[in-house]
């Protein structure tokens, strides 16, 4: 009786294994990169004008060959103009692309595109201004005015952030919540 | 060593061959060992009387002789191969002999788990909590309750979420031993923590080092047991409500537990007990509360037990499910991100006290299905344990836009199995022989977040532990060959399509030890053990951001597994009735031990990010832990506690990153019965002193920001009562934990970055025994 149950219990742990064994190659799942963003546009329209420009700055991550493809245009932009500026972010990597920008607006409130231009004054510097508002008032800067100063050279930050504890702070560090996207663009104003 | 159970199980019968009365201290008795069924001699068991530090073996006819005994109370320890670890109080007046009934081994095999017969005899370092300071820490999660256990301290993120770190060494490093069953569930990442039920335990042994010849690979820096209670004796109805209350989260805990042998058939019997858990925020130091640390609970074990004298079986369920609340503001973008919440000196997320658990967060299910045969036959003792174990994981992380599902599914389904064999005694020679066997399958669900791919994994082993006494000596020789065969389908590729990656390991591992009794109060102890690791399916082939620490680790396909051989001295020494001492000294060396490098930034569209890649060097780790104590008197007792570590590389010839800093404890404790009403009353009070880690490696720096926090003190105090309402006992304490309130961050604590350790926190506990 007693042996009897060893050998009921070994022959099940053997059966289980080998059916367990088959048929694994088809069932494996697939990962996916959870709201992935891979591409920031700014489109740049001279005010009162038409001419509009779209600057693209890409990062696509893979890790196991790296990162994948980068783009990084250079803002080349009149000195002592005023541009009216969109912003959209895009998941390229998604087949058709995905556009993210209507998911922020969606969520307006818990969104901010944040920017900090260097130098922060004079020559090759960038000023903004006329931000978008979210549904509770407060800044999402979606859609703004963009303004170049004198001819030099810079940069210019967009960081999208996601939950800020303070909209309306005036510096990166206290602007709270964590970090969706962060772009720098070159700037070269002639 | 199951005191309480004793008791119970012992038929203690009492003959008084000479009875003559004496004066006090002239007592000489004599204690015999008969089995119950048989009345045939136990020979060869230890005996040991507590009071008196009396220690003695017994003879061909099973007995022993304690001369000038004082009258009194005494604890009569007795431990062997043929009986069961039992304790006896016996009240000496007078000389005589004294004839203990005990059942033999066998009978109560099916109460306690193989592991515990073996453990008895194997010669480790060990320590362990007893179900006083179990009961006394009740509530807690296992992790912080091992803290109690000198050389053992906490791999943590924040408050809630905690694994043990023994000698250094943490995660899959580690064994733990869940009811003789190896847990499997996933505890890879830093904020896996165990999925064990404390209040299921009436045991916890820490073994120290090496153990892998008996338990299996991983078991590089040391083995938790987690042991139930041996399941009720008598016939008829038992059981136990166990309740706790925090102030710092406001959480409240309530476990009960009911068993019943049955009457008309003795030979059955069965156990359910059940948990329920839930706290909110944890409060900080200056009255910030840390958004979104709070945890639920939920837990069930049921036990049906079956013996007759030679054979018995045992049927065992249990399921751990929790929900674990993730403090918002360690899930950072960036780098600037980190950077802004390590500058700022209060939380970046502001939150009030709330039992509203968002996300980020875990919910965890843990199934074990453990089914154990066991039968006395030819060669010995055989046992047969099959058992299967679901661990189910989900990951709720913060979202742009929340669609209500986990971003990540974790599955892990093991089975295992055991057949083993205490064999008869062959000349002088006792031991275990066994088989060891393994099926694993860990996969995702389609879409989830990368993190490891799924995997295959089978694995076999064969083991033979052996012991030889001569003398005072014990001589122990173990030895173990594991074969392990992984199959991985890694998603890589800017597509993340899957490729099957196939490992194979196999790897023979020894061990030798020997234990002599200097004298009858000091007893000293070496061994010498190799034990080795595969590389685990993360360390392969992680690829990807680590949220808390805002960086990426990027796995190793060309791991070796890690080799470790260690030699560890550990003695206790008795001084006198008033001082004792234990102390264990180790050295490790690591071969092949794996590690993460930091290597270049990189680039993403949250912008340049640390990356890590796993890399393997050889690794020292020496230490000491020592243990004194004093009784002042019978009542007041003081234990002073040190424990230290150099980890160093011995490639790069600097510190290794991430070692717990030498720590200091003093702890002291009155203790004494008012009256038949108020027993066991006791006070306490318990100081620690945990250093600033500064043996840490050159380039620090560059990997890590900022510097290991400073050194701190934290002070505990405790009180309690056994109450006795008529027949019945209650037992009350009332702790307090960081009495001080002191404001400290720990380096073994992922949230250091983020937010200071819990302040103090109160604890009021309830524990009722029914029979």
């Amino acid at each position: 009786m007693k042996k009897h149950t060893i050998k009921i219990s070994f022959l099940s742990i053997l059966l289980l294994a080998t059916t367990v064994a088959c048929n694994k190659e088809k069932d494996q799942p697939t990962p996916d990169e959870q709201e992935l963003i891979t591409t920031l546009k700014l489109q740049l329209t001279e005010a009162t004008t038409t001419n509009a420009q779209t600057f693209v700055y890409k990062v696509e991550n893979g890790f196991e060959n790296g990162t994948g493809t980068i783009v990084i245009d250079t803002l080349k932009l009149k000195a002592n103009t005023t541009y009216d500026a969109v912003l959209t972010v895009l998941n390229e990597k998604a087949t058709p692309v995905e556009d993210i920008t209507s998911e922020i607006i969606e969520k307006s409130d818990e969104h901010l595109f944040f920017f900090t231009a260097t130098p922060q004054s004079g020559a090759g510097s960038i000023g903004t201004s006329n931000g978008n508002l979210d549904t509770k008032g407060a800044p999402l800067n979606q859609t703004f005015m963009l303004k170049t100063a004198t001819v030099g050279n810079g940069s210019f930050q967009v960081v999208l952030k996601h939950q800020p504890s303070d909209k309306n702070a005036t510096s990166l560090t206290t602007v709270g919540g964590d970090t969706d996207l962060d772009a720098t663009f070159p700037v070269v104003l002639q | 060593m199951i005191r309480y159970f004793t008791t119970l199980i012992i038929g203690l019968l009492l003959c008084f061959v000479q009875a003559r009365a004496q004066s006090n201290c002239t007592h000489t008795v004599k204690i015999q060992l008969k089995e119950i069924h048989n009345n045939r001699s136990i020979a060869d068991a230890m005996i040991f009387v507590q009071e008196a530090k009396l220690n003695a073996q017994t003879d061909e006819d099973g007995a022993v002789v304690f001369e000038n005994l004082c009258t009194g109370n005494y604890s009569i320890h007795i431990h062997g191969y043929d009986v069961q670890d039992t304790t006896v109080s016996l009240y000496i007046n007078k000389t005589g002999t004294y004839k203990l009934l005990l059942p033999h081994a066998e009978h109560v095999l099916g109460q306690v788990e193989i592991h515990n017969i073996n453990d008895g005899q194997l010669i480790q370092s060990r320590e362990q909590l007893d179900s006083k300071t179990l009961r006394s820490n009740a509530g807690k999660t296992i992790s912080e309750q091992l803290k109690n256990i000198n050389g053992v301290t906490t791999l943590s993120n924040g408050a809630t979420i905690a694994k043990p770190v023994i000698h250094g060494l943490h995660s899959n490093r580690i064994l733990m031993l869940n009811n003789g069953i190896r847990q499997e569930d996933q505890q890879w990442g830093t904020e896996h923590a165990p999925n064990i039920d404390p209040y299921v335990a009436n045991q916890v042994t820490v073994l120290k080092g090496a153990a892998g010849v008996r338990y299996g690979t991983d078991a590089i820096g040391g083995v938790v047991l987690v042991e139930p209670s041996p399941i009720r004796w008598e016939n008829g109805w038992g059981g136990s409500v166990d309740a706790a209350m925090f102030s710092n989260n406001r959480m409240g805990v309530l476990s009960g537990m009911v068993e019943h042998r049955f009457e008309k058939m003795p030979s059955l019997a069965f156990r359910l007990q059940g948990t329920l858990k839930q706290g909110g925020n944890y409060q900080l130091p200056g009255g910030y509360w840390a958004a979104n640390t709070g945890v639920r609970e939920q837990n069930a074990v049921a036990t049906i037990n079956y013996h007759t004298a030679h054979a018995g079986m045992e049927l065992y369920y249990s399921r751990f499910a929790n929900t674990l609340g993730i403090y918002r503001g360690s899930h950072t973008g960036n780098q600037q991100d980190l950077e802004n919440a390590i500058n700022s000196d209060t939380p970046l997320v502001h939150a009030d006290f709330s039992y509203k658990i968002d996300r980020p967060r875990q919910e965890v299910v843990h199934n074990l299905l453990k089914y154990k045969y066991h039968l006395d036959k030819g060669w010995g003792l055989w046992s047969f344990v099959y058992a299967f174990q679901n661990n189910y994981r989900q990951e709720y992380d913060v979202m742009r836009v929340d669609n209500g599902k986990a971003q990540l599914n974790l599955s892990l389904n093991t089975h295992t199995f055991n057949i083993n064999l205490d064999h008869k005694k062959i000349g002088k020679w006792s031991g275990t022989v066994g088989v060891d066997g393994q099926y694993q399958h860990n996969t995702f669900k389609d879409g989830d977040r990368v993190f490891i791919p799924s995997y295959y994994s089978y694995a076999a082993a064969l083991y033979a532990i052996e012991r030889y006494s001569f003398g005072s000596y014990k001589l122990e020789l173990g030895a173990r060959y594991d074969y392990k065969h992984f199959e991985m389908y890694n998603p890589q590729g800017v597509m993340l399509t899957n490729v099957l990656y196939l490992f194979d390991y196999s790897n023979p591992s020894a061990t030798v030890a020997l234990k002599k009794q200097i004298n009858k109060s000091w007893d000293a102890s070496l061994t010498l053990a190799n034990a080795w690791r595969a590389p685990q399916a993360s360390e392969l082939f992680s690829a990807g951001f680590h949220q808390g620490a805002a960086r990426i680790e990027m796995g190793n396909k060309t791991l070796k597994p890690e080799q470790s051989y260690s030699l560890n001295l550990s003695s206790n020494y008795a001084v006198n009735e008033k001082r004792a001492i234990e102390a264990t000294a180790y050295l490790q060396r690591i071969q092949h031990f794996i590690y993460l490098k930091p290597g270049a930034d990189l680039l993403t569209i949250r912008g340049y990010y640390k990356t890590f890649d796993y890399t393997q060097t050889n690794a020292l780790l020496k230490g000491i832990d020592l243990a004194a104590s004093y009784h002042w008197n019978k009542h007041w007792q003081s234990t002073a506690k040190v424990s230290m570590l150099r980890a160093t590389d011995l490639v790069q010839k600097d510190w290794l990153i991430l070692m717990p800093s030498d720590r200091y404890k003093l702890s002291t404790r009155y203790e004494r019965d008012i009256n038949k009403h108020f027993k066991e009353c006791f006070v306490g009070l318990a100081g620690q002193w945990v250093n600033q880690q500064k043996r840490i490696p050159a380039n620090f720096d560059s990997i890590d920001y900022p510097r290991p926090p400073a050194a701190y003190f934290l002070l505990d105090a405790e009180a309690g009562v056994q109450l006795h309402i008529r027949q019945q006992p209650i037992y009350c304490s009332i702790t307090a934990s960081n009495l001080l309130n002191a404001k400290y961050r720990d380096y073994l604590d992922v949230f250091r970055y983020f937010l200071d350790q819990p302040g103090t926190n109160i604890a009021l506990r309830f524990n009722v025994p029914i029979n």
